[in-house]
Formats: structure tokens, C-alpha cells, sequence
């Protein structure tokens, strides 16, 4: 109940402009706005720089929030969009990147690198979890999500769902789905032995 | 296929109990310098585009008021010229045209 008074005292301040506010807002989110990213982008770096996209996105669109869910949720729903967002644009790049190289860009960004590791990954896990990463990519969209935030930052399903703007058995179902996806990639990885 | 199902349930596994990952300090000090730079920017960028829309208004105005007076002085000699073929024969002068009008 504290807690939920502190959030919107904080809200009021950082729409009124006061900078502490906003200071500790982002003090109270930073780590799982970015270990959240960290877990879609695949890359330390340019994890904190869509980390300080979506601070930014929270400070210019405060007005806009209105305290019908937790701000928390809001703040997550936020990275998730954005995340997502990146992961597109990622996707696209590398379809196109064949057109770019004719014109001498190089690819701007490592994510989607084979070789990145989450660093929070156990080292008895590493080649296993390497393995895993490539067959989230190739989940849909709202599995990969859902997945990532229930695997990685550990939320429950309710969490994901309010987030998602989802009802619970919906979140459940994707699970389901998105564990049978990555059961029948896996099998086939280990079955044909790449 | 033992071997498989082992694999796959191992596999899936590997991203459970992860060690906190924690973001580089003064994360907030890095964030207030790119919010306050791109202020800084949207700024300059409506200043830049309000001096722009000003010099735009103010070539479009020209253009039209030297339209508008070229329109009015050919109107007013084209009306000159319409008299003159209709009733006069050898004059473009409006006070000559007055004086043949008044001797007629």
C-alpha cells in the first residue's frame, strides 16, 4: 500500500517536473528495465541504450499514464513494445543487409550474434543455453515475449498477462505453445546432430 | 531418443536460476545527458523550423502582392483598351479618350 502511494506521489512529481522523482523512478526500475532488455537484445550495450529509450519514453509520455494499471506494468509494457520494436528493425536490417553492403554500410549492430551469451547464464550452461537463445528467435512474436519475461526476469503469468494486455489462460496457452515450439526445434538440433 | 528428451530438458533449463545481471553505474547520470541533449536539440530543430515557415511567409506574401498589383494594372489597361476599340479608333490615352468623348 506504501508502495503504491510512493508511485503515484512519484507520478505527480515527475508530472509536475520535479527531477527527483523522475531520479528515483529510474532508480527503482533501472536493473529490471534493463536485465528485461537484456534478455530480447542479446547484447550489454545496446541493451542499456533501449534501457535509457524507454526512461526516456516514460519521462515524455507521464501525462498519458493514468493509474489504471500498477506503474510497474506500465514501465514493463513500455520495454516490452520497445524491445520488440528493435527486434523488428534488427530483422529487417538483416534482410536487407545485402543492399546496405552494396552502398559500404556495415551492419550497425552484434545482436542476433550466434556467440553472445547472456552473462547472467551459469557456466555449466553456456553451449546449452547458446542453443536455446537460437531457437527463442525462432518463436512467434507474443511466445518469444511471454517466454523471455517468464524464463529470464522470472514473472509470474498474471505479471505477463497484465502486461501483454492478455487474460491469463491466453499467457498460458502461449507458454504451452511456445514450450512445444521449442521442444520440436531442439529435436530436431539434436537429431540432426548440427 | 532417451538421449534426445535429456538433451531438450537440459537444454531448456540452462536459462533457469541465472545470476543477477546488473547495469553499469551511474546508469541516471547517462540517461540526463542524452534527455537533456535531445531537448537541447528539439529546440534548436523548432527554432530552425520556425525561421524557415517565418522566410517562407514572407516570399509567398511578396509573390502574391506582386501578382495581385500586376493583376489589378493589367485589368485596369485591359478595361482602357476594351473602351478604346469600341468607341475610339487611335488612342490608349485616358484623358485623350476623355477629351474626344467631351468634343464629341
Amino acid at each position: 500500500m506504501n508502495l503504491e502511494k510512493d508511485e503515484v506521489s512519484l507520478v505527480q512529481g515527475i508530472k509536475s517536473g520535479d527531477e527527483e522523482s523522475f531520479k528515483k523512478l529510474v532508480v527503482n526500475y533501472e536493473q529490471q528495465v534493463f536485465r528485461l532488455c537484456l534478455g530480447y537484445i542479446k547484447n550489454n550495450e545496446e541493451a542499456e541504450d533501449l534501457a535509457q529509450e524507454v526512461f526516456m519514453e516514460v519521462y515524455e509520455s507521464i501525462n498519458s499514464y493514468k493509474n489504471e494499471s500498477d506503474l510497474g506494468t506500465w514501465i514493463y509494457r513500455i520495454t516490452v513494445n520497445k524491445s520488440l520494436e528493435k527486434i523488428r528493425y534488427y530483422k529487417r536490417s538483416k534482410r536487407f543487409a545485402w543492399i546496405t553492403s552494396l552502398f559500404g554500410n556495415e551492419e550497425k549492430y552484434s545482436s542476433f550474434s550466434k556467440d553472445w551469451v547472456h552473462p547472467g547464464v551459469k557456466m555449466e550452461n553456456i553451449e546449452r543455453s547458446k542453443v536455446l537463445y537460437e531457437a527463442i528467435e525462432k518463436l512467434p512474436e507474443n511466445q518469444h515475449a511471454a517466454f523471455i519475461m517468464h524464463k529470464i526476469e522470472g514473472m509470474t503469468y498474471k505479471e505477463i498477462a497484465d502486461i501483454l494486455k492478455l487474460n491469463l489462460s491466453t499467457v498460458e496457452s502461449l507458454m504451452h505453445r511456445a514450450k512445444t515450439n521449442l521442444k520440436k526445434t531442439l529435436k530436431h538440433y539434436y537429431k540432426s546432430g548440427l | 531418443m532417451k538421449v534426445d528428451n535429456d538433451n531438450i530438458e537440459r537444454t531448456l533449463a540452462s536459462l533457469d536460476s541465472l545470476e543477477e545481471v546488473n547495469i553499469k553505474p551511474f546508469f541516471y547520470t547517462r540517461l540526463r545527458t542524452r534527455l537533456d541533449s535531445k531537448q537541447t536539440l528539439s529546440k534548436r530543430q523548432m527554432a530552425v523550423g520556425w525561421a524557415a515557415l517565418i522566410v517562407l511567409m514572407a516570399v509567398n506574401t511578396g509573390v502574391l502582392l506582386s501578382l495581385q498589383g500586376d493583376s489589378i494594372n493589367n485589368s485596369a489597361t485591359y478595361q482602357i483598351e476594351v473602351l478604346n476599340n469600341e468607341y475610339y479608333t487611335n488612342t490608349n490615352d485616358f484623358y485623350t479618350l476623355i477629351e474626344e468623348y467631351e468634343t464629341e
